[in-house]
């Protein structure tokens, strides 16, 4: 038997407000100079994009086709509310205050991951992009609790 | 010791078992992937937890679990150096489902330009329950993809079994948010909302109630006696249909990536378990919904109307009638149409058939047929023959071998040549069989690349 019962946080709020404010800091990174260990703060921030893109936010891995029960293991399910709840509440935040509210999250996102894949590849960045995407991820930083 | 310094501590000692990874090989293309990506995860955790506040208790606890999932994943890496699996069935396996799991939607890109598709590591332990999956979740920090696959030790050389992890290949191409999305469309579509028991809530508790089996009596009783669940909050406190629905979408998934050896896998498997068919599981639907529903797929897709010459196939009818003997004659388990089913199998194809050998090609007598006269005669189904044929009066040697045997038809042959009552071939040798058939159709591909 475990030696304690713990319930496990179901968000990642505080990881993606640190890099969110990471990235941020990346924009405006001088054009030309690589950047070190970036690689897990943007690819985690261009999934989190993907996730408000796709409205895609399960994120569970099942797993195990054999549905599986020992005797007398029957349970009932705990509905939580949705672990994205307030990370998609500051990610629509985020989104107001760079472009506005007329634009579609697909424009949006497809100009911000755009940003990123331009970091990566070390590639000049447009003004008003970089103007988009610090607005974007500052203030996701400052949304997430 | 307070929580970010015993946290902190915990980075070095994970960083310590890091590197005594280095000194074995986990997989054949080596650890040097593994090492980098790990180190990578374990610095950012390091990062996020060094600038916590140690007041910041909610944020401690959300870098503890990244930390424990970080050193659960070293773990399973480590034992996969034991290399206790079937690894001609595992290099076959990754063939022709690493595009469908690759995200094409990322930063992280090779020299030319296209994504890293997932490094995949492979052990075994435990029994039958073992079949699984791991995937890095989305919110997992990482540049690349980790997948972890397990076989059971004590089935590890039972490939005609092994078809069960197409179901999850299905999962593991789920966690792709684009996927997702695309997935989530075709089951809704055609699946769920066309469905006049699964359409709405109150169809769901309706077909739940108002006639169902005795056997599903039993089980709604057990549960209303044990967890209070009944007709009014069964879909709040005992069922999440949300994973219901990804659970048919990966039996699909499964059906149409390895074809009918994966309908008799998963019968198998899941009756094995499960031998009423009736048990309602939280996250999974009735086995005998799962597998009638497959029982029909298999159907629409024609597998059955293939015909053999008049040698196999009553063999070939003995498979079939085999998997029909795991049909729930009562229609409560029947849940979907005909025609739902066939409109899914449609979208799925569809969405699977751009990603390179993924899709299960329509199996055809020319090429399923001579594996299983091999097979009843106790031969591996793919090798090599050695001859001798005259040239110019003196005796040559002479090899032939077969060519681009796909090793899903081995399993294909692998179960009509055992299950049936005709000309029974033992479970057990027909599995060493078919491994034999398909590590000898890999070597055959070595030799053809250094033609």
């Amino acid at each position: 038997m475990s030696i304690m019962s713990v319930s496990r946080p179901d968000a990642s709020t505080t990881m993606y407000k640190h890099f969110a404010s990471l990235v941020s800091g990346y924009v405006d990174a001088q054009a030309n100079q690589p950047l070190a260990d970036a690689e897990i703060p943007i690819e985690s921030i261009f999934k989190l994009l993907e996730m408000y893109r796709y409205d895609a936010f399960k994120d569970e891995t099942r797993r195990g086709a054999l549905a599986l029960r020992t005797a007398g293991a029957l349970t009932r399910i705990n509905k939580a509310p949705p672990w994205h709840t307030p990370i998609l509440e500051a990610l629509n935040s985020a989104k107001a205050n760079a472009f506005g509210a007329d634009i579609s999250t697909e424009q949006a996102v497809l100009e911000l991951e755009q940003v990123l894949k331009n970091l990566v590849a070390n590639q000049t960045l447009e003004q008003v992009h970089k103007d988009h995407a610090r607005n974007f991820f500052n203030r996701l930083g400052e949304a997430l609790a | 010791m307070k929580a970010k310094d015993f946290l902190l501590n915990e980075c070095e000692n994970l960083q310590t078992v890091l590197e005594e990874t280095l000194r074995y090989e986990y997989g054949i293309e080596g650890s040097r992937v593994f090492y980098e990506e790990c180190e990578h995860r374990l610095s950012e955790i390091t990062k996020l937890i060094s600038v916590t506040q140690e007041t910041a208790a909610p944020a401690l606890s959300e870098h503890f679990y990244k930390l424990e999932e970080l050193s659960a994943l070293i773990s399973r890496i480590e034992r996969s150096s034991l290399k206790e699996y079937s690894w001609p069935f595992l290099e076959e396996f990754k063939e022709i489902s690493l595009s469908a799991c690759t995200d094409p939607n990322t930063t992280q890109l090779d020299k030319d330009g296209n994504p890293y598709p997932p490094q995949v590591h492979v052990l075994s332990e435990g029994g039958l329950s073992s079949y699984q999956i791991y995937v890095d979740g989305r919110r997992v920090p990482s540049r690349r993809k980790i997948l972890t696959i397990f076989f059971p030790r004590t089935l590890k050389h039972y490939v005609l079994l092994h078809p069960i992890l197409g179901h999850e290949m299905g999962h593991a191409i789920y966690s792709i948010a684009a996927h997702e999305k695309a997935l989530d469309q075709v089951i809704k579509e055609n699946l769920i909302q066309p469905s006049k028991y699964f359409a709405s809530a109150q169809n769901f508790t309706e077909w739940m109630y108002r006639n169902p089996p005795q056997s599903v009596k039993v089980f709604l009783s057990v549960i209303e006696a044990e967890l209070q669940v009944n007709e009014q909050n069964i879909l709040d406190a005992y069922v999440d249909f949300a994973a219901w629905e990804e659970e048919f979408l990966c039996d699909f998934i499964g059906l149409l990536m390895f074809g009918p050896s994966f309908i008799a896998a998963i019968s198998d498997l899941l009756y094995s378990v499960d031998s009423s068919g009736s048990e309602i599981g939280n996250f999974h639907p009735p086995t005998a919904c799962r597998v009638n529903t497959l029982i029909e797929a298999a159907n629409i897709l024609g597998y059955e109307t293939l015909k053999f010459d008049p040698d196999y196939q009553p063999v070939v009818d003995a498979f079939w009638r085999s998997i029909h003997e795991k049909k729930q004659g009562n229609e409560w388990f029947d849940v979907f149409t005909s025609d739902q089913i066939r409109e899914t199998l449609h979208k799925l194809t569809a969405f699977l058939g751009p990603h390179e050998n993924a899709l299960y090609p329509t199996p055809t007598k020319e090429r399923v047929q001579p594996l299983i006269k091999k097979l009843l005669v106790n031969i591996p189904p793919v090798g090599y023959e050695f001859s001798t044929h005259q040239v110019e009066g003196k005796s040559k040697p002479h090899l032939s071998f077969d060519e681009n045997v796909d090793f899903r038809d081995i399993l294909f042959a692998g179960w009509i040549a055992t299950c049936n009552d005709v000309k029974s071939l033992k479970f057990e040798h027909a599995n060493k069989l078919c491994e034999y058939g398909i590590l000898q159709q890999r070597a055959i591909k070595m030799m053809q690349a250094q033609i």
